[in-house]
């Protein structure tokens, strides 16, 4: 009885001193940032996806590297497109231990109805390190051998069916990018995820797709798919003989970024720490490989060049989704 | 012989020690997933997948593959002893499961099942090496409409798995229709019935559904009954399936596997519709209807094969297309993905060592799990011999416990404890729930496939009958609609013969 009462009372001793002690470090932290508990990695999806990937390689190279003293353990907080797992950081307003893994609809969410009160506009940046490029491919057996083929057969008024994720994702934005850049309208077909849109592709059942090329260049290789177009602003190095849309004379230039953000309201030198940090990791051979093996572009984007850049997508996105018809009414 | 050959370099690979050592980690913790309520084989090897992360990549998919066999055998455990359903495949393992324990024959129950399990899950790979590559061209000429058709099929299905009133089965259904509707509507991009919640916008997530209604309603129903904390008293009798079983079960397992495999390849339909379908086709074929739901064996060693042989049917079209056959494989491709190997048709010729090292440590596992099964058992029977006061509130915190895990959601813990009422009333007034689960997981596919091909038709019905497989479908789905309508008329000449 007597000794547990002992140890209770060390324990609340402890916990004083140490609470203390992180108090008293308040000021001084002012000057420089190190973080001194661990960093939870918010994946507001759930395991496999594209931002789980990057997630996952981030944090283990920050762990393995030691390009910061704390472990960074990757929490999945899937849900309700993405709405879930950013109200669960924006929960953590001021505290610096905290990252979201970000990408394209991370900004729609804002958009559209399934964040209502949050977009990302309320959150802190630290860096975005990546893009993913997207290609437009058909099945092999397909008689569009080219994309102008198949702008040609919807401007005669085919049926085109263009199969993607669902409406206000980022593959009805690129369709509905492209239809109204070239003056056509796709027959849009909504399927659950990507794994069912290259199974309806590659039984015949809707004409056209689009994908990160990671995930459809065995498809290409196998020669049970073939690539009509890239959606880059420049060709990729694997993809030699793929012509950008740009270069067809249809201006559009689409991808999928890959970032990190901080819950709101952090110290300013926090940020800047985290962007240091960030600039290591997209130096290591861990994160070159992984850029290599996904076909993706590395590009280092600082916190106010992140801003701007979710802006202009937001702004660019914003326009489709309405005719889309799924913009957040006001 | 090549494939033989294949194999043999498969088995070379698999038995080294560290990849034996995945396979039964894999197989003991997809035991354990598949028998938690709530987490099945999806969400357990999302829980488990970052922890992989930095393992190469043939172990890693051991491990997957270990998981997701070891769930379908797991899941039935729970389903048999506490008439609650582990993952969703087993639901319909419940309805002649949990009789049978009532009756004192868990272990018969459970043996079957095991071995309706191992024969099911080793032919299916066996199927899996020998007409992979033919029968994925047959998958793909699946599309919506086909699928349409297939889950049409499904739902006529329904209202006949109750045994009790056909009306009360369509109510429960329209419910589970209703349920099934919340959530995102991937087709136009708005939410419907989410109430504001953006934890609703994916959907009500059909575990959740399924584990407040059998497992924490059957133990708020019991627990009015009972309070006086009985103790189970039904004398277990003996584990092993006698000879009369095995004459029972044999048609039901053979069946089972075959259109668990066939039904495990299509991309979009998994080892819930096998298992669903199987139990349909039983208890049409059977020349005793009645003793469905009421412990009939033939009730548990159908859908338990076919749910585990919809495992090996599942890997077809992901090894050789790098397509998802199920919600399961679907988080596999994205490991794969992880791991740095590009799914895709060129897997079996790039990594054949990665292909048939995954393909062999199936047959192990198998062998794992059913040695284990067997040989657990009587000990999984003692279950039965904890006391109400002690079981009840262990399955409300397991139940609890599980829900939460699968997407760290505090949310689903609410939805869960609803639907808990929910299953509470619906016992008391004799309303059957298995419907309303089956429902819940068939209703977003019907109406995806529904509007999907209507979109492909520009609104046009012709795409409907003039594709022969949706025909053939479709009009298999009427005949089951006209079934009972047919058995009535049969019965009424007969009784007019006999009266005459």
């Amino acid at each position: 009885m007597k000794s547990s009462v002992c140890i209770i009372r060390v324990i609340v001793l402890a916990l004083l001193t140490v609470s203390s002690a992180v108090l008293s470090m308040g000021p001084a932290e002012a000057a420089s940032f190190t973080p001194n508990r661990p960093i939870e990695f918010v994946i507001f999806a759930s395991p496999g996806g594209g931002s789980s990937i990057f997630a996952e390689v981030v944090g283990s190279i920050m762990e393995k590297e030691k390009l910061v003293p704390v472990p960074v353990p990757r929490v999945y907080k899937p849900g309700g497109s993405q709405a879930v797992g950013m109200a669960y950081l924006h929960e953590k307003k001021g505290i610096p231990y905290y990252f979201g893994s970000t990408s394209n609809s991370y900004v729609t969410a804002g958009l559209t109805g399934a964040s209502k009160t949050i977009s990302h506009k309320d959150f802190t940046d630290i860096a975005i390190l990546a893009f993913d490029e997207m290609v437009i491919m058909t099945r092999t057996e397909s008689p569009y051998k080219t994309f102008e083929d198949l702008i040609a057969a919807a401007k005669a008024g085919k049926n085109i069916k263009w199969g993607g994720s669902n409406v206000g994702g980022s593959d009805s934005i690129l369709a509905a990018m492209i239809g109204k850049a070239a003056g056509v309208k796709f027959n849009y077909i909504a399927f659950q995820g990507g794994g069912d849109v290259n199974a309806a592709l590659l039984g015949g059942h809707i004409d056209v797709a689009s994908a990160n090329p990671t995930e459809v260049m065995q498809q290409f290789e196998g020669k049970t798919m073939r690539p009509l177009a890239l959606a880059a602003e420049q060709r990729v190095a694997e993809l030699k003989g793929l012509r950008t849309l740009k270069e067809m004379g249809i201006n559009v230039v689409f991808n999928t970024f890959r970032g990190i953000n901080a819950p709101p309201g952090i110290p300013a030198e926090a940020v800047a720490y985290y962007e240091q940090v960030t600039k290591k990791v997209m130096d290591t051979a861990a994160f070159k490989k992984y850029i290599s093996d996904n076909f993706m572009t590395p590009k280092f984007l600082n916190s106010v060049e992140t801003r701007k850049r979710y802006d202009k997508f937001a702004q660019e996105t914003s326009i489709i989704l309405r005719e889309l018809g799924v913009v957040k009414k006001k | 012989m090549e494939a033989l050959q294949q194999l043999m370099m498969g088995f070379s690979i698999a038995i080294t020690p560290v990849n034996l050592l995945y396979c039964l980690l894999g197989t003991i913790a997809g035991t354990i997933i598949g028998a938690l309520p709530g987490i099945g084989p999806s969400a357990g090897i999302s829980i488990l997948l970052p922890l992989t992360f930095g393992v190469n990549p043939t172990s890693a998919m051991i491990l997957m593959a270990g998981i997701y066999c070891g769930a379908m055998y797991g899941g039935t455990i729970t389903s048999v002893l506490i008439n609650l359903p582990g993952e969703a495949s087993s639901v319909m393992t419940t309805l002649d499961g949990y009789q049978m324990a009532l009756q004192g024959r868990a272990g018969t129950a459970l043996g079957m099942a095991a071995f309706g399990s191992f024969i099911a899950g080793t032919v299916s790979v066996i199927l899996l090496m020998l007409v992979a590559v033919p029968l994925v061209k047959v998958a793909l000429s699946f599309g919506p409409p086909e699928y349409f058709a297939l889950m049409l099929m499904g739902l006529t299905t329904i209202a006949g798995l109750s045994g009790g009133s056909a009306l009360k089965a369509f109510l429960v259904t329209f419910l589970g229709l209703l349920v099934s509707t919340a959530g995102m509507d991937a087709l136009s991009g708005h939410p419907r019935l989410t109430f504001d919640f953006p934890e609703l916008l994916d959907g009500v997530n059909f575990l959740v559904v399924a584990v407040g209604l059998f497992g924490i309603g059957e133990v708020l129903y019991t627990a009015e009954k009972t309070m006086k904390l009985e103790f189970v008293t039904t004398t277990i009798k003996g584990v092993w399936p006698n000879r009369e079983d095995w004459r029972l079960s044999w048609k039901p397992i053979t069946r089972g596997t075959f259109m668990g495999f066939i039904v495990g390849v299509l991309p979009g339909a998994g080892g819930t519709i096998a298992s669903f379908l199987s139990y349909a086709t039983e208890k049409k074929l059977s020349r005793h209807p009645e003793r469905f739901g009421k412990g009939a064996i033939e009730g548990v060693a159908g859908p338990e094969s076919a749910n585990n042989s919809s495992t090996g049917g599942a890997m077809v079209p992901l090894l050789t297309l790098g397509i998802p056959g199920s919600g399961t494989t679907a988080i596999m491709l994205g490991a794969l993905m992880m791991f740095g190997l590009q799914p895709g048709p060129l897997l079996f010729q790039k990594n054949p060592d990665f292909v048939w090292g995954v393909i062999a440590s199936m047959y192990i596992g198998n062998v794992m799990l059913l040695i284990m099964n067997i040989g657990c058992i009587p000990l999984f029977v003692k279950i039965l011999k904890i006391p109400n006061f002690l079981l009840m509130p262990l399955i409300i915190v397991f139940s609890t416990v599980g829900v939460y895990a699968v997407d760290n959601s505090p949310f689903d813990v609410g939805l869960l404890y609803i639907f808990s009422i929910v299953g509470y009333l619906m016992r008391k007034f004799d309303l059957p729930p298995a419907p309303l689960v089956l429902s819940v997981v068939l209703g977003p596919m019907v109406e995806r496939a529904l509007r999907q091909s209507l979109s492909m038709s520009l609104g046009s019905y012709d795409i409907f009958y003039t594709r022969p497989i949706t025909v053939g479908l479709l009009l298999l789905a009427f005949a089951m609609i006209l079934w009972p309508a047919v058995g009535w008329f049969r019965d009424r000449r007969r009784r007019g013969a006999d009266a005459s």
